[in-house]
């Protein structure tokens, strides 16, 4: 296990994060800057500050974007630092609501059941008394509402490359729920360069759980998860979040038996597509004529440094334009359970992107997370432009069979 | 003074409104020092004003109250220069982020003193023009720091200091009053105040607002990154190039140790026994770019350059950039702890002031490795060490003032670019006599009579410092 | 001795400061030309003491591959430009006929008041000004102190940058005895843009205007136009002084014979700090008293 106050003491307090820290940004304050939130986690340490009084609030208030380990010239590792902050301060006084909502949100049946209930209560909102559980403040994030399963055209198997090899696809635990139709994308997406999904009963990998300051929890779910994608197979993910968490495994489980090799052999979906073959098929696909951005699920640019590979694909797709996004690896505020414990911040932010997002006269938004492609399309509905968030997996799927078949 | 902390916090937060007020321990902590994290002082309270007019309101009640504050920008500073070092307010220019106005046409920019530098180059690289100073800092640092500091960067050797692309500033002067000075057109004939102002380190007010210079974004651009199996053979490359009448846009050297420590954080390869590398960057007109770099080339070769890499694209050119930006950072990953030091030299001292760092390091102890603006003679040595070894730590001090005076004895300054603020006080008298001083003294007074603005600040012993310099001084062992 | 007619010449840093501290009236540097073209004339009185610093001329330290040069300020600007060339180098003013020169007013005076007048030159866009050239000064206060400021080195952010208030401050605050420049490679040097008019007007007026503004002055100019530079948006014209060309937002003018409006000040917080700034540095106002039309 890593040592927090060793960790604590690679900031040399340059400042080199300020600018890239979306809380930062916002409000201005050191206090809610990298830097900042370093320093308090090391006074606590050392005795000079109370970790609840002088220090949660301000680690309550990160959203663990990890875009400060971008622009770390030092390479200090921010996120060990906040989730191991943010487990001790757990450890010392737990907050019951917070921990509830972890756990109503990784189990998928518990989440079914919940957004049946949910959707007998009145209006569009998280309900008024869960949100002031949570946040003190009054909701900004929607209710969930699931995507519609099995709606894309069979797929024609005469046209797809030959089977070279099976997969397992994390099917996560919020993700599955939510966004069925991005998992069958992925499928379609695997199969046309030559690659079956192996069904297999799968948890929830932890990650909501480690962010957010429950290691041991984390833990114990990344072991069984382990276990129930064996055989050396890779894994391949299409939640920024998880293949972060995953990707991390190797600290996370070092000392259980295949933890390390798990990390090694799992891959964000863009990264394993494009690595195996689909710039090829997009060569030849239909295409799309529209005007797309990308806006980086910050676990994919901050937490597993993959920037280049959605954007070449997407690139790839025939017919397209491709316009650039101002601060794309700028957090849209979602950041797993974040807009519902902090609504105000999480408004703040989605603002900032939603008006970059039009700024770019894009039709199309995608995205690799299942938490900003939610968020940002609760903006979009909410300004009524239009702009239709996908995630990177249909948009890629769209090339082929046309984007009618992804309605917002 | 007000009678507790609570009250000052209480009174500023009627001020303005109460979440522009932070105060209790976190802030206290947060807010003790800059980057120069080796003296440290609590503020009482930090403000966070929306305009001009919340920052004048803050300091008209400051200077009412007798209560001591510091302007600060990102907290990037390399000297100590927003260090509160009586206390008091710490007046963040953080929530002062807004570009006002851009006329393109007459190549200038109105923007809040807390916007970083290189959003200032975003918002204008659409139609061709950019802000020429770049430090190193600046994606985070603001312009109002640049400006307290008069901050360079690798570009300064062709395209000047901050102080040439000032064109205005808006000022909150230590009464609380706003003052305006400059605008659009350069030259103004009168007193040059936007001249002492600029490099003032914050003593003389709180700049709010600033007009801009913007250039043309080169045309073209060609970078050059040379090995060299002798120290001595890239300064003399450096001396002849310079002397020949060229001008490149910017002129670095690295040493070895700044290799080394690039090698083994990213991976960097360069040529067996090489001992000192130039990046040199032309920039300008196609054809004279192209021309330049040729002549820059001859001049390598003369000099026994054994290896001379020309960027062929933007991937590579920002690849041999790496070399030259993230060499300090490099330094941050391989040991864990570092201190840049910042000095100036006539460049043709540049070969015997390098033996001498080296000399000193050794003497200590300590590790060291160097990278220049070799073209102005500005050098960064940079010893890495371990802070929890006090002994380490009093080696380092004593190191790096060693280089000082030696910068000083070879006709040079104690700071080319960090400034002064706390860290170099006491080394002024070496560049400076009592009545060399006394001027500085009149200069500040014109706009600053008291002891309230940035206090303790610039120049060494100010009456009423000397008892709270006891409170920081090395307060970071 | 003192008075009109009587003006002393000192040959070292100290002759000035005893001659300077010791003055119970005021002190004036005399220029060749009795006055400078675009100053005001001086009224010596009984009580005035005349200064010229003929005598206080040559180069202290050249050193070629550092490119900077310490020199007393009594040296011509011709002297120094002459003594730089045999080395390569130069101050940055382009190089104009000696018939454009007097068009355009330049003197070729001695540096001090080169440096005192500060008068815009045709290569102010590529190169820049004295602001730009001047790494450090030794001057003489009004009671005889001698200091200095700035360094050797060409980049410095050590204290207070007080030469940059000598420039242009016409031997009001202090007098500049020496001082440290940065020198500029010949070769190097670009052309200039400047444009001349006509063949014989002298300039009397200089304005600098907005880039926006420029080509709408310089017709509105029309023919008392001398000179322009594009670059700088700076024109060179010949006004009859009674009347003047129109004026433009920020703009700025110089112009001569016209008495205490040769130098416009209208900007309330400029005069104001200039006036505390006299009193801080010449409390008796003793040095080049009216210089800056103003006090």
């Amino acid at each position: 296990m890593k040592d927090l106050h060793e960790l604590t003491t690679h900031c040399i307090r340059c400042g080199f994060c300020l600018e890239s820290c979306p809380t930062f940004v916002s409000t201005g304050s050191e206090l809610e800057s990298p830097r900042g939130r370093i320093y308090l986690v090391r006074s606590a340490l050392e005795g000079q500050i109370s970790w609840q009084d002088d220090v949660r609030p301000h680690l309550d208030l990160c959203l663990g974007c990890r875009a400060c380990e971008t622009a770390c010239p030092s390479a200090v590792e921010y996120g060990s630092i906040l989730e191991m902050a943010r487990d001790k301060m757990e450890q010392d006084k737990p907050q019951f609501a917070k921990l509830a909502l972890l756990s109503a949100t990784t189990k998928p049946n518990m989440l079914r059941a919940q957004l049946a209930l949910g959707s007998l209560l009145p209006g569009s909102r998280v309900p008024a008394p869960i949100s002031f559980l949570l946040s003190g403040k009054k909701a900004e994030a929607d209710k969930p509402s699931p995507q519609k399963a099995n709606t894309l055209p069979p797929l024609n198997l005469m046209e797809v490359m030959p089977l070279k090899g099976s997969v397992y696809l994390l099917e996560g635990c919020a993700m599955r729920v939510l966004y069925p139709r991005v998992h069958e994308a992925t499928r379609r997406l695997l199969r046309r360069i030559g690659y079956d999904v192996k069904e297999a009963a799968q948890g929830c990998c932890g990650a909501l759980h480690a962010h957010n300051g429950c290691l041991n929890d984390a833990r114990d779910m990344g072991i069984e998860l382990v276990k129930a994608l064996p055989d050396n197979l890779p894994v391949v993910i299409n939640s920024a979040g998880c293949g972060s968490t995953i990707k991390e495994y190797s600290h996370l489980l070092e000392d259980v038996s295949g933890g390390k090799q798990f990390a090694e052999r799992s891959f964000d979906a863009s990264e394993f597509l494009l690595a195996n073959g689909l710039l090829d098929e997009l060569r030849d696909a239909a295409g799309i004529a529209v005007t797309a951005t990308y806006h980086d699920a910050c676990h994919l640019a901050h937490g597993q440094k993959i920037t280049d590979q959605p954007r070449e694909l997407i690139g790839a797709i025939p017919s397209l334009t491709f316009a650039p996004l101002v601060e794309s690896d700028m957090c849209c505020g979602s950041a797993g359970i974040y807009n519902v414990i902090q609504p105000e911040m999480a408004r703040t932010l989605v603002e900032r992107k939603y008006s970059n997002i039009e700024a770019t006269g894009a039709s199309v938004v995608a995205t690799g997370n299942p938490g900003c492609h939610a968020w940002i399309a609760q903006a979009a509905r909410e300004k009524g432009h239009g702009v239709q968030v996908l995630h990177t997996m249909e948009l890629l799927e769209a090339a082929f069979i046309g984007l009618e078949h992804f309605p917002s | 003074m007000h009678s507790t902390d609570a009250d000052l916090a209480k009174a500023l937060q009627g001020i303005l409104s109460p979440e522009s007020v932070l105060s209790g321990a976190a802030a206290e902590r947060a807010y003790d020092c800059d980057a120069y994290t080796v003296d440290r002082n609590n503020p009482t309270a930090v403000v966070l004003p929306k305009s001009t007019e919340e920052v004048a309101r803050v300091v008209k009640w400051c200077f009412a109250n007798n209560v001591p504050f510091t302007a600060r920008g990102a907290g990037t500073g390399l000297s100590g220069g927003v260090l509160p070092a009586m206390g008091g307010v710490v007046i963040s220019t953080k929530r002062l982020c807004a570009i006002l106005e851009i006329d393109i046409e007459n190549r200038c920019l109105l923007a809040q003193s807390g916007i970083a530098n290189k959003r200032i180059s975003d918002a204008v690289k659409s139609h061709g023009l950019y802000f020429a100073p770049d430090p190193s800092s600046q994606t985070v640092s603001t312009i109002g720091g640049n400006i307290g500091e008069n901050s360079g960067g690798p570009h300064t050797l062709k395209y000047g200091v901050t102080v040439q692309h000032i064109l205005g500033v808006t000022m909150v002067d230590p009464t609380g009053e706003i003052v305006r000075f400059g605008g659009k057109v350069e030259g103004t004939p009168g007193y040059d105040f936007l001249g002492l102002i600029v490099g003032s380190e914050g003593t003389l007010g709180i700049v709010t607002e600033a007009w801009v210079k913007l250039n043309p974004i080169p045309a073209a651009v060609s970078t050059a990154l040379i090995a060299y199996r002798k120290v001595s053979d890239a300064t003399k490359t450096v001396a002849e190039i310079i002397a020949q009448g060229t001008i490149p846009a910017a002129l670095e050297m690295m040493d070895s140790g700044i290799l080394r420590a690039v090698k083994l954080a990213f991976g960097f390869e360069y040529p067996e026994g090489t001992q000192a590398m130039l990046l040199i960057e032309c920039d300008g007109e196609p054809g004279r770019v192209q021309s330049e770099m040729e002549a820059v080339k001859q001049v390598c070769e003369r000099n026994h350059a054994i290896e001379i890499r020309i960027a062929q694209d933007e991937t590579e050119r920002a690849r041999l950039w790496t070399v030259r930006k993230k060499g300090i950072g490099a330094m941050g990953r391989i040991a864990p702890s570092i201190v840049t030091h910042d000095g100036v030299i006539p460049r043709s001292k540049l070969p015997e002031m390098l033996e001498f760092v080296y000399a000193v390091a050794a003497k200590h102890q300590i590790g060291v490795a160097n990278i220049f603006h070799a073209g102005d003679g500005n050098l960064h040595p940079c010893f890495y060490f371990n802070d929890r070894d006090p002994q380490q730590v009093r080696n380092v001090v004593e190191a790096g003032e060693e280089i000082i005076r030696q910068c000083i004895a070879l006709g040079g300054s104690v700071s080319g670019e960090h400034g002064i603020g706390v860290e170099k006080i006491d080394l002024m008298p070496l560049m400076f006599s009592p009545a060399d001083l006394d001027l500085q003294a009149l200069s500040k007074r014109i706009f600053n009579d008291g002891m309230l603005c940035n206090p303790c600040k610039v120049l060494p012993n100010q009456k009423g410092c000397v008892e709270y310099k006891k409170r920081w001084r090395g307060t970071a062992w | 001795m003192v008075g009109p007619g009587f003006v002393l010449t000192p040959a070292t840093y100290q002759e000035v400061a005893e001659t300077v501290g010791t003055a119970l009236g005021s002190v004036v540097l005399v220029h060749e030309a009795e006055s400078h073209p675009f100053g005001f004339p001086h009224a010596p009185t009984e009580s005035t003491t005349c200064l010229s610093l003929e005598n206080l001329g040559g180069i202290v330290e050249f050193d070629v591959s550092d490119q900077v040069v310490v020199v007393r300020a009594g040296t011509r600007l011709k002297d120094l430009q002459e003594e730089l060339s045999k080395h390569g180098q130069c101050l940055p003013f382009s190089k104009l006929s000696s018939d454009q020169e007097r068009r355009l007013a330049i003197q070729n005076g001695r540096l001090t008041d080169e440096i005192a007048y500060n008068m815009p030159h045709c290569l102010l866009e590529p190169c820049g000004s004295w602001r730009d050239w001047i790494l450090g000064m030794r001057l003489v206060q009004h009671d005889g102190t001698l200091a200095k400021c700035g360094s050797k080195a060409v980049k410095n952010v050590a204290g207070y940058d007080v030469q940059k208030l000598m420039i242009g401050a016409r031997h009001s605050l202090a007098i500049v005895i020496e001082v440290t420049l940065k020198t500029y490679p010949i070769e190097a040097l670009p052309p200039s843009s400047i444009r001349f008019i006509g063949t014989d007007s002298v300039c009397n007026w200089i304005q600098r205007v907005r880039r926006t503004d420029f080509d709408l002055a310089v017709r509105e100019a029309g023919d008392t136009l001398v000179a322009y530079d594009k670059p700088s948006s700076t024109f060179w014209a010949n006004v009859d002084p009674t009347s003047s060309l129109p004026r433009y937002p920020d703009d700025w003018i110089l112009r001569s014979g016209t008495g205490c409006s040769n130098l416009e000040f209208t900007d309330e917080t400029q005069t104001r700090f200039m006036k505390r700034t006299k009193d801080l540095f010449d409390p008796s106002a003793k040095l080049n008293p009216g210089a800056m039309g103003i006090f």
